[in-house]
């Protein structure tokens, strides 16, 4: 699959890192290059430094190409924003959206091919896996 | 009508008073505490300090009961992501946004804004008529002569030239909106420098006119 992530913060890198260890083709758009560092030094995707709120740089991801978009940035709007971009402008199939306040996931209800992940049930799973795993130590 | 403004600067007071005069509610909603509180002794207006992309904010400003929401920030997500929430969660009918890169015109369009101010692409062709007038130039009058974009060529002898645009004393409803140098184009920030021979593209109330090219022109 070849799937286009915007934002390269904790969520994002370990997505992009993860996905793309299981065979997949990733391509990470992020505008402030010290995040890249986030991603693992396995990391086979590509890296692109902008804007994702710019045409010119979806473009440069190859986002009319893309079989999935995940939108991971840390702010709402911008999130908002580019998944509308990828859909109405690009076309893509499918998107998955990060959002940080809970409230936000209804803006998007009209859209079906938006899955909502709310910032505050992947914290959750996050600690609880933690916990989980280091239960087992 | 019940308005709502969000953000929108120095611009907003002038814009907020307008609105009033004609007889409509008007409430502003700002996340800058100082202009906030200007705004709240100056104009008749209710003004709700806060972010208005928060919902809880929005309700506080009335937004079930708004006819139109303006959001004009510098921010193109911000101002699509307000009007929607306010269009989503409040039923607002019709919401204008500030459109700040052209090329979010018609997502904004085709998402349902109902209002799209293009500003880049207004001050874009101003500049571009600039490059062949002189001195002051009369070049565009909005909404039948009642704001106006012009601009002026920086006199040596103005009181502008070499000093940066916060040290220079302006009405407040007076916007900079573009320095031209040697045929490029910068825009203005506080910190910016101008020099004489600069041309400066300034969006005012026709009456103030006359002292932006006092100022920037020099006496004549």
């Amino acid at each position: 699959m070849f799937i286009v992530i915007v934002g390269c913060g904790r969520t994002g890198s370990l997505l992009a890192g993860k996905l793309s260890r299981s065979g997949n083709e990733v391509v990470v758009i992020e505008q402030n290059p010290e995040s890249f560092a986030l991603l693992p030094v396995d990391f086979s995707g590509f890296e692109i430094e902008g804007d994702a709120a710019e045409s010119d740089i979806l473009i440069e991801g190859k986002i009319e190409s893309a079989d999935l978009l995940i939108v991971s940035t840390g702010n709402d709007q911008i999130n908002y924003l580019v998944s509308q971009m990828a859909r109405v402008n690009f076309d893509v199939p499918r998107i998955m959206v990060r959002t940080i306040d809970p409230a936000v996931e209804k803006m998007y209800e009209n859209e079906e091919r938006f899955e909502i992940f709310s910032q505050i049930s992947l914290l959750a799973e996050n600690m609880i896996n933690k916990i989980e795993r280091e239960g087992m130590r | 009508m019940e308005i709502i403004l969000v953000g929108g600067g120095k611009l907003i007071y002038h814009l907020a008073k307008k609105l009033i005069s004609k007889g409509h509610f008007v409430t502003i909603i700002n996340k800058d505490l100082k202009l906030a509180d200007d705004l709240a002794r100056e104009i008749k207006a209710t003004v709700v300090f806060g972010d208005a992309a928060n919902k809880k904010v929005l309700e506080d400003a009335g937004a079930y009961k708004a006819d139109n929401l303006v959001s004009l920030t510098q921010k193109d997500h911000s101002n699509l992501f307000i009007c929607k929430m306010a269009m989503d969660y409040f039923g607002v009918e019709r919401t204008t946004a500030l459109v700040n890169n052209p090329e979010n015109e018609e997502l904004f369009n085709i998402l349902g804004i109902t209002g799209i101010f293009n500003v880049t692409d207004l001050i874009s062709s101003i500049i571009e008529q600039s490059v062949i007038s002189e001195d002051v130039s009369n070049l565009t009058m909005i909404e039948e002569g009642k704001l106006s974009i012009f601009q002026v060529e920086v006199a040596p002898d103005s009181a502008a030239a070499g000093k940066e645009i916060k040290e220079i004393d302006l009405p407040i409803s007076i916007v900079l909106g573009g320095i031209v140098r040697n045929g490029d184009i910068s825009i203005p920030r506080g910190g910016s420098k101008i020099q004489a021979g600069d041309k400066i593209v300034i969006i005012s109330l026709p009456e103030e006119q006359a002292e932006a090219i006092k100022v920037f022109g020099g006496e004549e």
